[in-house]
């Protein structure tokens, strides 16, 4: 009471030039504090992640790989990570599908007897099978080429890089008589007249 | 088609790096052509193969070249050969008739002309057809009788006086590659 009567008295005479300022006696609220205990619990197992979850619905699929089996009942196999990656599939829109038509293999069979008559018959050397031979003094036998027909001869040819002979037959002969040619080489004579044909 | 005795029909098919092509050709004993007929080659394309697998050289070679000689020659010869062993089935389910393969040897000669002596191997045997020559090794399909063995066998002989027997594969063989330069 008595600061209220001092606050009043000094309030009339120095009205509007003296700051009064109000200092509430007032106590700090009390800090309550309780007895109860607080109980925290903490899983003792690891936490459990689930990644596409998809796969671990009743029935399932069994996901396995090398090295990994996943059972479909087993819930401790819920502990494990499974990673499954991949990527956003694209929509795959074609524009225009072209089909083709499988045909069998086709061959062409053509005729060309008139080539193949052309083309001339070839004899090799066959004188080493060749046991009857001329006896002739002065002379070797260089080869001997047969079986030819020889009244149905067109031409011969001996092929000289080869060692054949080359025969030309007339398709339109009748006669079937074989015969043997002899190549001899006369020693003693020129060069160019050393060589002889001989029907055998 | 016209049959012709004392005629030989030679058959060739190749199918070396992948083109396949085939010919026949029909000769009288004298080795004078009676019948020439040929293949365009044939190069099956990638998905030929992919669609035809281990079947195509079979198809290619037995079904389509094999038959559609056989079936184009106008001649039918006494006696179809082959150089190619594994043809002799095909050759003859087509024929129906004489078929043989035949090849050159090393063999020594036989006693004479017209000799025959097996190999040792399932019809195979070693026949001398003249006596100028090495015997040739002639195989026959299964089911060929020895009767019919000693007939195609006289009748390699008759041809052997008059030609070389083998000589006509080299002359198909010169024919194709001149057809294919043209």
């Amino acid at each position: 009471m008595i600061t209220q009567d001092l606050k009043d008295y000094f309030c009339r005479h120095f009205l509007g030039r003296l700051n009064v300022n109000n200092l509430p006696v007032m106590l700090d609220t009390p800090k309550i504090s309780s007895t109860k205990r607080k109980i925290e619990t903490y899983p003792i197992r690891t936490q459990m992640k689930v990644t596409g979850s998809k796969l671990f619905v009743a029935g399932s699929l069994t996901c396995s790989s090398k090295g990994f089996r996943f059972s479909r009942h087993s819930s401790s196999s819920l502990n494990q990570t499974i990673k499954i990656s991949g990527s956003k599939i694209r929509k795959y829109a074609p524009g225009e599908i072209k089909t083709h038509t499988f045909s069998k293999i086709k061959i062409k069979i053509s005729e060309n007897t008139k080539h193949a008559i052309l083309m001339p018959q070839e004899r090799t050397n066959r004188l080493k099978w060749k046991t009857e031979r001329p006896k002739t003094s002065g002379e070797i036998i260089l080869a001997w080429f047969g079986p030819i027909i020889d009244e149905a001869v067109v031409k011969l040819t001996l092929n000289k890089r080869q060692g054949t002979l080359l025969i030309w037959y007339n398709p339109q002969s009748r006669r079937f008589d074989a015969k043997g040619l002899f190549l001899c080489r006369r020693l003693s004579s020129d060069k160019d007249k050393s060589f002889e044909w001989r029907w055998v | 088609m016209a049959v012709s005795n004392n005629s030989l029909g030679y058959l060739v098919v190749d199918g070396a790096e992948g083109l396949f092509r085939g010919a026949s050709l029909v000769v009288d004993f004298r080795g004078i052509p009676m019948d020439f007929r040929y293949t365009d080659p044939i190069r099956p394309t990638r998905l030929e193969k992919i669609l035809y697998g281990n079947a195509l050289e079979v198809y290619l070679r037995e079904e389509l070249i094999l038959e559609s000689l056989i079936g184009a020659a106008e001649m039918k010869p006494s006696i179809w050969v082959c150089r190619e062993a594994d043809l002799l089935p095909p050759l003859k389910s087509i024929t129906r008739g004489k078929v043989l393969f035949l090849a050159p040897s090393n063999h020594s000669p036989l006693e004479a002309a017209g000799n025959v002596e097996a190999t040792g191997e399932d019809l195979s045997y070693m026949v001398q057809a003249d006596s100028v020559s090495a015997p040739l090794r002639a195989s026959f399909p299964e089911g060929t009788k020895e009767d019919d063995v000693k007939q195609i066998a006289a009748m390699l002989v008759d041809a052997a006086k008059t030609m070389e027997l083998l000589e006509p594969f080299g002359r198909i063989q010169k024919a194709l590659t001149s057809l294919g330069e043209e």
